[in-house]
């Protein structure tokens, strides 16, 4: 079978933010990369492709000289900008701080150390050759997501920025990611609803495949798993306020409340706050049209 | 030293090694020989070969050896000979100055080799030898290595007769292998065999040793693992045709280099070409390896051209560091085990995997293999699997693979082999095992076997290498609802007929079971006997509730008959029939008589 790469030759940037990843995960992926940018410039579905990774560890996950040794190596990659962030900014606004560096016709959020397969990045830039396209999301292994998605279209609920493409001029329409309200869980959801809203669709490609074993991922020490619990949990607070679920969030408040988890009250507390002071942003979706809100998941599930 | 071996009986017979020289030399001298040339009998003893020689073949006898008696004895009997240093290599030379120009036919090496103490510069000769003339050498070499020998040598007997495949006179030792070994290295080559078999060897004694017995156990697991392992556990005398094999015979031939295992694993992926996309989910798996210290064998199995061209492009898109260790081999032939068996033989790693092209793996599936085989080297190493249901969708015209239901644990967290006797646990791309098992045991998949190649396979190799489990999900073995696998492409019965094969196999010999697996036999043995008495306590349970069923049976039949007239005379002088206290209750369904109510509480009362 022919393979149904993107009409048009486009650039692309493939961001990450740096968080503890390796310097040899970080490598394997820029190889990866790297051969990507091969495939694509030879079957002419790319003319450019950019990697940036943000890093925002305490000390530069690759020094300026391994770097230029990657640069001298993967010279199919067109740019490998290397950025210190200032501070450990979350997904959502270490991304939107990426994307402002770039101009190609497509970012790609990306976690850092994943490897994609040559044609992950073509075969989700073949999705936009259908215009409502406005995010396509990869296939993650060996952990796939159980996330329903229709056989044919593709279209689904939401997609992970695991390593997910959208348009730059679509990002910037909608804002980007919702860095005022999220911090990393969830922002990704939100994203693909904004896109929905603003009436384009989110594709999964399950043939665009990449590997991202989280089982490699450092382990966070306690204290910051304890903190993630706590983000992760505002931000489903959050997540059903700004998609004007009154009933799940009134849920969710009573469940933290009563909850053993010190990281329920913590945020059930921090929710309030915000609220109290008039932090929330505006709700959305009064229709309930977009979002999709059952047992703590925001879409249909193949399976449990 | 003469080399006059002295072959116990078979000697002059058909059997014996100078009469299997002497065919082979007629099957590969070379016709039209030009007049007056010769016949060299190096090492040639007291000229057995000249006697079996006669005038068969036209040639002009010339015997050579180190022993000045032997040659006294074969010029006695008419023949031509010399004797020279045969360990000296400028004596060596001096064979061309015996020859005075003669071209020389055929040479023969009968029990020479084995005595020289430089097996080298003697080849090397015969090597330059025969390229010169074109000639033909048969060589006759005694097996080291007959299982007689080993037996007991494993058991710590070394004897040491006059004759036989231990000759104490020898000064080296041959295997198959090592004598093939040294051939090539001298630019010879082997071009027919005709080798002494004989499965009680001359050093089949004492007779009551328990390892040389065919009957024992430990003598029938001993040949069963030997006959496996090489094929010539009962060859006594190698007897092979050998001729030049090209230019570049060396008087300073390389040291032995054993077959090269610098790699670490080799992953043999048998792909048929019809899942593509499964290939490229299975390669990226590969190419996300946090150790890389791997190479892939990927047997393009019975593909038509277009399968093997989607094949290499799925190659062709992987990284560089990947496609270097790739090697793509073709096979158009045999069943599942044929591509796993071409890949062993391809194989340098120290491990080998089976991966299926539809297998997955996790990023340190390479590196905590790598990690253990610091400390089980030798042993079969297996990580946990998981199953999960996978189906085929499209989008955008692409096909992607998908999971249909969760990765399940279900294979048993720790390897026994007695349990896998009963249901294999170990799907294949969860262990790696020694390629030793098969360059040094033999061991190979069963190419007869149409399914389950893999678990015949693993209860053979697992006997001999055991398995250390490592506790970790690794891999991924996706199992198909919905198209194609070979657990639908062959019918149920081809299933079972090839399990039943493979239970008669390992059924007919003796099993060796690694430490620990007696307990478990201990223990099911036990609960075993448990369940065997709980279930005949409860057949005499049973047994005895009918015996107290069938008496309350008796006994109610029996009141019924008493009570019949009873209920006659309660029927009163008006009513002819007998009436049925069953059918015929009062108003609360109870019988109307005091009698029969009485009886009747009496029955439903009752209880076994």
């Amino acid at each position: 079978m022919q393979e149904p790469f993107p009409s048009t030759s486009r650039s692309v940037a493939v961001q990450s933010v740096v968080g503890g990843a390796s310097s040899s995960r970080l490598e394997r992926m820029l190889g990866a990369l790297d051969n990507s940018a091969r495939v694509g410039k030879v079957e002419l579905a790319c003319h450019r492709l950019v990697v940036l990774l943000g890093d925002a560890a305490p000390a530069p996950v690759l020094a300026e000289d391994h770097l230029q040794g990657l640069r001298d190596r993967f010279t199919h990659i067109d740019e490998i900008r290397h950025v210190m962030l200032d501070e450990p900014l979350g997904m959502a606004r270490g991304h939107n701080a990426l994307a402002a560096m770039g101009d190609t016709d497509f970012i790609v959020t990306s976690d850092a150390g994943t490897v994609p397969d040559a044609r992950a990045l073509w075969r989700l830039l073949g999705t936009f050759d259908e215009p409502t396209t406005g995010m396509a999301e990869a296939k993650q292994l060996p952990h796939e997501q159980s996330k329903a998605y229709d056989a044919g279209t593709g279209h689904t609920s939401w997609a992970s920025s695991a390593f997910a493409m959208t348009p730059r001029s679509l990002f910037e329409k909608v804002g980007g990611f919702d860095e005022h309200t999220f911090v990393e869980h969830c922002a990704d959801v939100d994203y693909s609803w904004m896109v929905r809203e603003a009436g384009c669709t989110v594709v999964f490609q399950p043939a665009a495949i990449v590997f991202n074993d989280k089982a490699l991922i450092e382990r966070a020490g306690s204290e910051r798993m304890s903190a993630e619990q706590v983000s992760a949990a505002l931000a489903g607070l959050l997540l059903a306020h700004k998609w004007s679920r009154e009933d799940v969030l009134d849920q969710l408040l009573a469940e933290y409340d009563t909850s053993p988890e010190s990281a329920h009250h913590e945020a059930a507390g921090a929710f309030r706050e915000r609220r109290d002071q008039g932090l929330l942003v505006p709700q959305r979706d009064s229709g309930h049209e977009i979002g999709y809100f059952r047992d703590g998941v925001y879409a249909e599930h193949r399976y449990e | 030293m003469t080399s006059d071996y002295r072959e116990p009986a078979a000697e002059a017979s058909g059997d014996s090694a100078h009469a299997h020289a002497l065919e082979l030399l007629a099957e590969h001298r070379a016709a039209g020989r030009v007049e007056g040339a010769v016949h060299l009998d190096l090492s040639c003893g007291r000229g057995q070969v000249a006697d079996l020689l006669g005038d068969r073949f036209d040639v002009t006898y010339v015997g050579v050896d180190t022993d000045a008696a032997s040659v006294a004895a074969v010029r006695g009997r008419g023949h031509e000979a010399h004797q020279l240093d045969l360990d000296d290599p400028a004596e060596l030379e001096r064979i061309d100055q015996i020859l005075d120009g003669r071209s020389v036919a055929s040479v023969t090496l009968v029990h020479g080799l084995e005595q020289r103490t430089d097996v080298p510069h003697t080849l090397a000769y015969l090597g330059r030898l025969l390229a010169r003339e074109r000639g033909v050498a048969v060589i006759v070499v005694p097996n080291v290595t007959h299982v007689d020998v080993a037996a007991k040598a494993i058991f710590g007997r070394w004897d040491d007769p006059d004759a036989g495949p231990s000759d104490r006179r020898r000064s080296s030792f041959h295997s198959a292998a090592s004598l093939e070994r040294a051939l090539r290295r001298c630019a010879l080559a082997k071009i027919a065999e005709r080798n002494v078999v004989r499965a009680h060897s001359d050093q089949h004694f004492p007779s009551g040793h328990v390892a040389l017995s065919d009957r024992s156990t430990v003598g029938t697991w001993l040949r069963g693992v030997r006959d496996q392992a090489e094929p010539h556990a009962t060859t006594t005398e190698f007897v092979w045709a050998v001729t030049a094999a090209g230019p570049g015979v060396s008087d300073e031939p390389r040291a032995d280099v054993d077959d090269q295992d610098d790699v670490f694993l080799s992953i043999i992926m048998r792909t048929q070409g019809r899942r593509i996309q499964e290939l490229r989910e299975a390669m990226l798996s590969l190419a996300s390896q946090t150790v890389t210290d791997f190479e892939v064998l990927v047997v393009a199995h019975r593909t038509t051209a277009a399968e093997q061209g989607a094949v290499e492009e799925v190659i062709d898109d992987q990284p560089a560091f990947l496609r270097d260790r790739i090697r793509l081999l073709p096979l158009g032939r045999g069943e599942r085990s044929a591509p796993l068996n071409l890949g062993l033989e391809h194989a340098r790693g120290r491990y080998v995997s089976v991966f299926d092209d539809d297998d997955l793996v996790f990023a340190d599936w390479v590196a905590r293999f790598a990690e253990a085989e610091r400390e089980h080297a030798g042993r079969i190493l297996r990580v946990w699997t998981v199953l999960q249901d996978v189906t085929v969708t499209e989008v955008n015209g692409l096909a992607g693979v998908t999971a249909t239901g969760p990765a399940k644990s279900c294979y048993s967290p720790h390897f026994s082999l007695f349990e896998h006797v009963t249901a294999n646990q170990s799907p294949p791309i969860g262990f790696v095992f020694p390629r030793s098992l098969h360059t040094d045991l033999g061991l190979s998949f069963d190419e007869s076997m149409t399914t389950m190649e893999d678990y015949d396979f693993l209860l053979r190799a697992a006997q001999l290498a055991g398995v250390t489990t490592i506790e970790q999900t690794l891999a991924v073995y996706h199992w198909w609802s919905d198209r194609p696998s070979s657990r639908t492409v062959h019918p149920a019965s081809e299933w079972d007929a090839n399990l039943q094969a493979l239970f008669g196999r390992i059924d007919a010999r003796p099993m060796l079971m690694p430490a620990g697996e007696t307990w478990m036999m201990r223990d099911a043995r036990v609960r075993l006997t448990e369940a065997e008495e709980l279930s005949q306590r409860q057949q005499a349970r049973i047994h005895h509730l009918e015996e107290m069923l069938a008496n309350a049976e008796a006994e109610a039949a029996h009141l019924r008959l008493q009570l019949r007239p009873e209920q006659q005379r309660d029927a009163g002088p008006d009513d002819d029939s007998p009436r049925d206290e069953q059918s015929d209750p009062g108003a609360d369904g109870a019988p109307r008589d005091g009698t029969l109510r009485r009886v009747a509480r009496r029955v439903s009362r009752w209880r076994p």
